[in-house]
């Protein structure tokens, strides 16, 4: 018979790994994964710690996930370390746009939030096309010569930049952000080390994992949770 | 009118029935700009993902279709591919059997009255853990199996009164290959499980009609399956009997051992169908209870919101909406980020000062070395570079030891991961790969160079790269690397890789035994 303590403890076990990236599912740390599903004390511990953390739990196909909420400052990324974490991103242009490259993958596997993706793999040339067909409409020939305020990246300008990156057709899996190839290249290393995504070099695709899946349909499908992201979007 | 009503009603059935043979067709009159036929290609691979994946439960990667295909062509077009090349080639073929996923196959539908749309793939792809494993649908194997021309309803029965006779015959060749089709039958029905509950979690009422089929299929044909199995059986243990009376008695024809030889193959193969078969009716009972978990899903979804991300992008770009908020779209898939804090306490903790294991440490070309004694400048730079040299190589073969067959970009970003984005840089690491990479030959191909370790040890190593050769030398003496035998370097003249954003080098794979 489980005290409140040991409930508590088998909680924050579970926290401590997933927060160290560990996996919780049913093929690893099965006993942790086990004692989540099986009990509502434990489940309520770590949903409690979570809240307080400002962190979000879920369970998709037998694996346990953690993320941070928007906003949270204590586990969520600012840009500067998100430039630091991400090789050849030096300022906030370049970072904005591999924002760009990570949402456009989301639209390409999800027209909208659901308990699965019908669409199993992309090839990454066509995430470059799509890049490049969300931002040619905004691109006006006589704005070309504008200069943005730096402080508010908006799209038009990230479609400046993207136009102006080099097109190659070669060695597309260099790395680098000199290039658009490189730079989606770049956006696609950045979420597979995020394990949102696997990358097959072989056939020059991407595949959602678990993980992405999981966070797409139980964070996405939380009234709560699409007011808080549009309610923070649209704030002035 | 009867006849006619009777075959309205039947056209959604057949259609559902030829669906499969869309993406062979669609392949096979499709365009190649290869010149090896590409029908051939996809039912080889077909087959080889049934005879791998489906009976010998293998996990086949990228790789091992790769190898299949280079032995493939070798034994029909006695041609060899470069690496490279067959690589594009493969991933073509594959592109062609997925089509970007799968294949939409129209039809008009005589009792819906409109036209309706089904998806096809006869292969399929997971990953898992950082590997992709591909695997054949069961759509992909009744597509197989029908190549062979058996007919829809109950295969199972078809094939187990087909092998009766055939061992009522003696005809223990032909029985072989038909208990091997049987046990394909059996493992395809329980594959029909997991489609069945991907139909109902997205198929709609088409989902529902699916599992009541199912269902139906597995309860009504399972109790004559099971007879027809016991029949069988005994029919094989009676031959078996009197093969093994006339083995005691040592009357064996040459003929009568092969057939003996067979049967045994025969009843391994049957053991394993059989144990499948009494499966089949666990997996109904699961069924059932996931189709509950379902439809109560299903309920609590029919409430939810749905977040509609190509919208809500398309609406912030009209709005010209800073991309900092955008972000936030991203924000929620992240990992949480772990701050780590040093503990002053660590200063007394005791340290080692040398280690077996590699916790090497490049030495930068900006770092200045204050306690070394004097030397020229020259030596300092030979000194510092063998130093480099010596921390590369050993790198290196910590990263094939764990992986077996690396190649030259998947090694730099090894290095990076472990040692931040600033090893590309270093010179040292442009001068090591150049001398690695031996001398091209002047028709650009590849070319492949062995270090045996045995051979350096003993000075008895073919001189091809002496430099490496003593490099190598000096790293076993230390550091045995008791699982290594030798390293493989295939230079691939014709390909440049990028290191970092201003250099380039020719390509290689390297190769651990």
């Amino acid at each position: 018979m489980y005290t409140k303590k040991e409930h508590l403890g088998e909680a924050l076990d579970i926290f401590k790994k997933l927060l160290n990236q560990e996996e919780v599912s049913a093929n690893s740390n099965k006993e942790l994964y086990d004692a989540y599903i099986t009990s509502t004390e434990i489940e309520e511990y770590i949903q409690f710690i979570c809240e307080k953390m400002d962190m979000e739990i879920y369970s998709y196909n037998k694996q346990l996930f953690l993320t941070p909420s928007i906003n949270n400052q204590v586990f969520g990324y600012n840009n500067e370390e998100l430039r630091n974490r991400i090789p050849y991103v030096n300022n906030n242009t370049q970072l904005y746009m591999i924002y760009f490259v990570g949402v456009v993958i989301i639209t390409m596997f999800y027209k909208e939030s659901a308990m699965d993706t019908s669409i199993p793999f992309i090839k990454i040339e066509q995430i470059t096309e799509e890049v490049t067909n969300k931002l040619d409409a905004l691109i006006d020939e006589e704005e070309l010569e504008d200069i943005s305020n730096e402080y508010q990246f908006n799209f038009a300008d990230i479609a400046k930049e993207w136009k102006n990156l080099l097109t190659t057709v070669e060695n597309n899996s260099g790395r680098g952000i000199s290039d658009k190839f490189k730079l989606t290249n770049a956006a696609c290393r950045f979420l597979a080390d995020e394990k949102l995504i696997t990358i097959d070099m072989n056939r020059e695709i991407i595949l959602p994992t678990d993980r992405f899946k999981g966070i797409v349909y139980k964070y996405f499908e939380t009234k709560a949770n699409k007011s808080k992201v549009l309610d923070y979007i649209y704030s002035l | 009118m009867d006849k006619i009503t009777t075959i309205i009603e039947e056209m959604d059935s057949r259609f559902n029935n030829i669906k499969i043979y869309l993406p062979f067709f669609d392949v096979y009159l499709g365009s190649n700009k290869y010149n090896y036929n590409l029908p051939v290609i996809m039912l080889s691979i077909l087959s080889y993902l049934v005879n791998e994946s489906k009976l010998k439960h293998k996990k086949i990667t990228f790789r091992d279709i790769q190898g299949f295909v280079s032995k493939l062509l070798i034994e029909i077009y006695v041609e060899t591919l470069f690496e490279q090349e067959l690589k594009e080639f493969v991933s073509y073929t594959l592109d062609k059997m997925q089509n970007g996923g799968s294949f939409n196959f129209r039809y008009y539908s005589p009792i819906a009255k409109k036209e309706k749309e089904k998806l096809v793939k006869l292969i399929d792809i997971k990953p898992e853990k950082n590997e992709v494993y591909y695997y054949i649908t069961d759509e992909g194997l009744d597509f197989y199996l029908k190549t062979k021309e058996f007919p829809e309803e109950s295969k199972i029965t078809i094939n187990l009164l087909l092998f009766q006779k055939q061992i009522e015959n003696g005809s223990y060749g032909y029985a072989l290959d038909t208990v091997r089709n049987l046990r394909m039958e059996v493992e395809k029905r329980i594959e029909e499980k997991r489609t069945i509950l991907e139909r109902l979690m997205f198929g709609g009422k088409e989902g529902m009609n699916n599992y009541n089929e199912y269902h139906r299929k597995v309860e009504l044909q399972f109790k004559k399956e099971k007879e027809l199995f016991h029949e069988v059986l005994v029919l094989l243990e009676k031959d078996r009997e009197e093969f093994i009376d006339k083995i005691e008695k040592n009357v064996l024809s040459k003929k009568e051992k092969k057939a003996n030889e067979q049967l045994n193959l025969i009843s391994k193969e049957m053991n394993i169908s059989m144990e499948n078969h009494n499966k089949l009716l666990k997996e109904v009972v699961d069924l059932i209870k996931k189709y509950d978990e379902i439809m109560k899903m299903k309920q609590k979804n029919a409430f939810s919101e749905k977040f509609k991300f190509n919208e809500e992008l398309e609406k912030m770009v009209e709005k010209k909406i800073s991309l900092e908020k955008a972000s936030v779209l991203l924000e929620p898939l992240l990992m949480p980020k772990l701050k780590k804090s040093f503990n002053p306490l660590n200063f007394f903790k005791s340290q080692k000062i040398t280690s077996n294991k590699a916790t090497l440490d490049y030495e930068d070309l900006d770092k200045t070395t204050e306690n070394k004694k004097k030397k020229t400048l020259d030596e300092e730079v030979k000194e510092r570079a063998n130093h480099n040299f010596n921390f590369f190589m050993r790198e290196l073969l910590h990263c094939v030891k764990k992986s077996e067959i690396v190649t030259l970009e998947e090694w730099i970003s090894y290095l990076e991961e472990k040692y931040g984005k600033n090893i590309s840089y270093n010179a040292d690491l442009v001068s090591f790969l150049i001398k690695i990479n031996h001398k091209k030959d002047e028709n650009f191909k590849k070319e492949t160079i062995i270090y045996d370790f045995f051979a350096i040890k003993d000075n008895k190593q073919k001189k091809n790269n002496t430099e490496i050769d003593y490099l190598l030398k000096d790293i076993l003496l230390v550091e045995p690397l008791t699982n290594l035998k030798q390293l493989e370097i295939t230079t691939i003249p014709q390909e440049d890789i990028a290191i970092n954003e201003v250099v380039k080098v020719t390509n290689m794979i390297f190769k651990g035994e």
